[in-house]
Formats: C-alpha cells, structure tokens, sequence
C-alpha cells in the first residue's frame, strides 16, 4: 500500500457516516423475508428443466436470431449494399453510366447489381484507390465497359507504381489485346507521364527469335 | 472470522436452504455490513435501506443456485450489492431532477432532526460520495470495496470477479483519479490527504 492509499485511508477512517442500521427497518425485512422463504420452492424442485420448457426456450432463442438476422440483412440491403435511389440520377458522368447500362442490356436484378458495381467503382475513382481499381480491371466478374470506364479514370490519376502494377497484372494473366482495359489504363498513364510504351510479349521475343535464325 | 465461526457459517448456508431459523440467523449475520456499505454508497437513509432490501430478496431468490462456503456468500452478497446500488444510479441519473430534490429534503430532514450533526463532517461526505459517483462504475466499487469495507485486493477481485493484479491497478488509477476532483474541488482536503508531485 502506498503512502497516499495509507493517507486516503486514513481520511474515510476519520469521516462519521451516518450508517447505523435501523432495528426497525430490519426487523421488517427480515419479516418480509420469511414470508417470501415460506413460498419459495424447496430447493432441488427446480434443477431438472423439463424437456417442454427447454424448447421453448430454445425456439424463443432461434426466433430471436432469426429475426437479428432478417433485420441486419434489410438494413444492409436498404443502407449499406445498395447504392443510393439516384446514384444514377445524380452521377456527373450520368451519360457515360446510362450507356454502360445499356450496352449490357442488364434488367431487373441484374440492373441493380451494375448499379451497385458502378457505386463501388466510384467510390475506388473519388478515393483514388489505384490498387483496388486495378484489380477491377483484371476481373472477369466486371463487365467489360464498366472495366473500361475504370480504366479512363484510373489513367487520369495513376502514378507510377500503379502502371507498374497493372504491367504485373497483364504478364500475369497474359493479356496482350490492346483494347483491354488494363492496357488502356496503363497507356494513358505511360502517355500522361511521357513514358516509352511498353513492349508487348511478341516483340520482345522478335530479336531473340532473329538472332538464333542468324 | 474465526476458523471456528467459518465452519460453523458454512453448515449454516446448508442449513438455511431448509431450515428457516437457520436462514434467519444467516440474515442477521449480514445485515448491518451490507447495510452500512449501501448506507456509504447511497444518497440518504431511505434509499439504502431500500436497496438492502433489494439485495437481500435477489439473494433469497437465488439462493438454492449458490455454491460455496461463508467467505463466498459475503463475496455473493456484496456482488449483489454492487449491481443493486450502480443500477439505482443508473435509474437515478435518468431521473436527475427528482433525485436532486430528494437528496435536498432529505438532508434537510436529517439536518432538523440531528441538531448535533457536525456540518463540515457532512460536507466532507457528501464531497466523497460526489467524487466517487463520477468515476466510472467498476472504479466505485473498487474504491469503496477497499475504503469503506476494508476488502483487500483477493476479496475484491472475488466480489467482482476479476484478477487481484487488475484490482490493484485500476485502485490505483480511481485513486488518482479521485485527486483531481478533489484538487478541483476541495484544495484544502487534496492538501491534507494527497502528495503533491
């Protein structure tokens, strides 16, 4: 114990509280007591639950769940999931997604899941995620326009190691259309940079290939 | 207590699940402590002998489920009391108002009917008992544990079951801060009762 705890001590030590017990009140509880002791069950009635109640009060705990999770899934699908009513309505590149949305033909559910895509993407192009965006490009769960919509953004803003990242990604999985999102991104970003454009695969084997014929 | 006291407040416990008198007796051993622990805790004497009243009836109801000797039950009990008196609080702070005019009539009534009562003596109380009441909860029971009741750390950590190491630590962390309120508002007894560092 230290000094102070010995001197704290000490001072609540030196205090009068007024806590007497009153007879009175305790002779009443005690009375009350009694009485509540006198209709209790006697111990041991209770410790086997019946099966009956133990059902019950796991088909009360099943319901409760049930419900938690009806109630967590409409507020993910009302708030968090799905975008905004007017995502679309509002968008400052309205056009560009209304056309997008045509061009895949998407209706009903598969409407709202573009939608929902787009406000993903969206969210990647506002917070300039270049790591995120550039494993869009190289999904095949996105389609193809929506890709290339990232794509424009992503080389408005990428920076170096993003086009290093993208590179990556094109070698990994052997890209070589140069239409490809991937490759309009990295070619917009090479040519806002004034970087030499990439060789393809093909023309990179060329001299090789030529100096072994020779 | 005594060893032999002990032994005999255990087949107490096992007595008193069938034999009134026995209950009784278990009853009249208790009452005053966790009386005066509420009587320290609580504003005034109506809602201590209220909430004693509380803990007591949850200790009857639940005391066919309790296992364990005399040093348990004390335990138990003050367990009880913890969780009925922070409740009342918590009640009490969303009836703030009401409780302010309480308090004030009651200390008036205490006031008239005790013309010997030392007013510094109640202030200094009242003082505590405000300081105590904004720390956070488990720091008031740990510090009125320890200062009202004398419960050393192992007790403490068994009334509220927690590691007599983390006791030790958060005492000491109530404590500190317990001298900055009193720093901000009693200088003079922060001098008395507090180093300066």
């Amino acid at each position: 114990m230290t000094d102070e705890e010995k001197k704290f001590e000490q001072y609540v030590n030196s205090l009068r509280f007024e806590d007497a017990p009153s007879k009175e009140h305790q002779d009443k509880l005690e009375k009350q007591l009694l009485e509540a002791y006198n209709q209790r069950q006697p111990a041991g009635d209770d410790s086997v639950e019946p099966v009956s109640l133990y059902l019950r009060k796991l088909s009360i705990a099943a319901g409760f769940l049930i419900a938690c999770g009806v109630l967590f899934w409409g507020i993910d699908k009302a708030f968090i999931t799905r975008p905004h009513p007017d995502f679309i309505a509002n968008h400052p590149e309205r056009e560009t997604l209304e056309k997008i949305i045509k061009d895949e033909q998407a209706t009903g559910a598969a409407k709202k899941n573009l939608i929902a895509k787009m406000s993903d993407i969206w969210d990647m192009i506002k917070n300039k995620d270049s790591d995120a965006l550039v494993s869009v490009l190289g999904s095949d769960n996105v389609a193809r326009s929506l890709r290339t919509w990232a794509a424009e953004h992503l080389g408005r803003f990428g920076n170096k190691q993003t086009l290093d990242m993208l590179d990556n990604t094109i070698l990994k999985l052997g890209v070589t259309d140069p239409n490809d999102p991937l490759n309009v991104a990295a070619s917009q970003i090479r040519k806002r940079l004034k970087l030499p454009e990439a060789e393809s695969p093909e023309q990179s084997e060329t001299p090789s290939m030529k100096s072994l014929d020779e | 207590m005594t060893g032999t006291q002990q032994a005999s407040s255990a087949g107490l416990i096992e007595a008193a699940r069938t034999d009134k008198s026995a209950f009784s007796a278990l009853f009249r051993r208790h009452y005053d402590e966790i009386y005066r622990y509420c009587a320290r805790r609580l504003p005034e004497r109506g809602t201590a002998e209220d909430v004693t009243s509380q803990v007591f009836l949850k200790m009857l109801k639940n005391f066919d489920s309790f296992t364990g000797d005399e040093v348990g039950f004390r335990c138990w009990l003050f367990r009880i009391a913890c969780n009925e008196i922070n409740s009342f609080y918590r009640r009490s702070a969303r009836h703030s108002k009401a409780m302010d005019k309480l308090r004030q009539q009651s200390r008036q009534q205490d006031t008239a009917a005790d013309e010997t009562s030392d007013p510094e003596n109640q202030e200094k109380i009242d003082f505590l008992k405000t300081a105590i009441g904004q720390l956070q909860s488990n720091h008031q029971d740990i510090l009125t544990l320890r200062y009202f009741q004398g419960l050393n750390s192992e007790q403490i950590g068994e009334v509220l079951r927690m590691n007599p190491a983390t006791v030790r630590s958060q005492l000491s962390r109530s404590l500190k801060k317990l001298k900055k309120l009193y720093r901000l508002g009693q200088q003079q007894t922060a001098e008395e009762i507090f180093d300066y560092d």
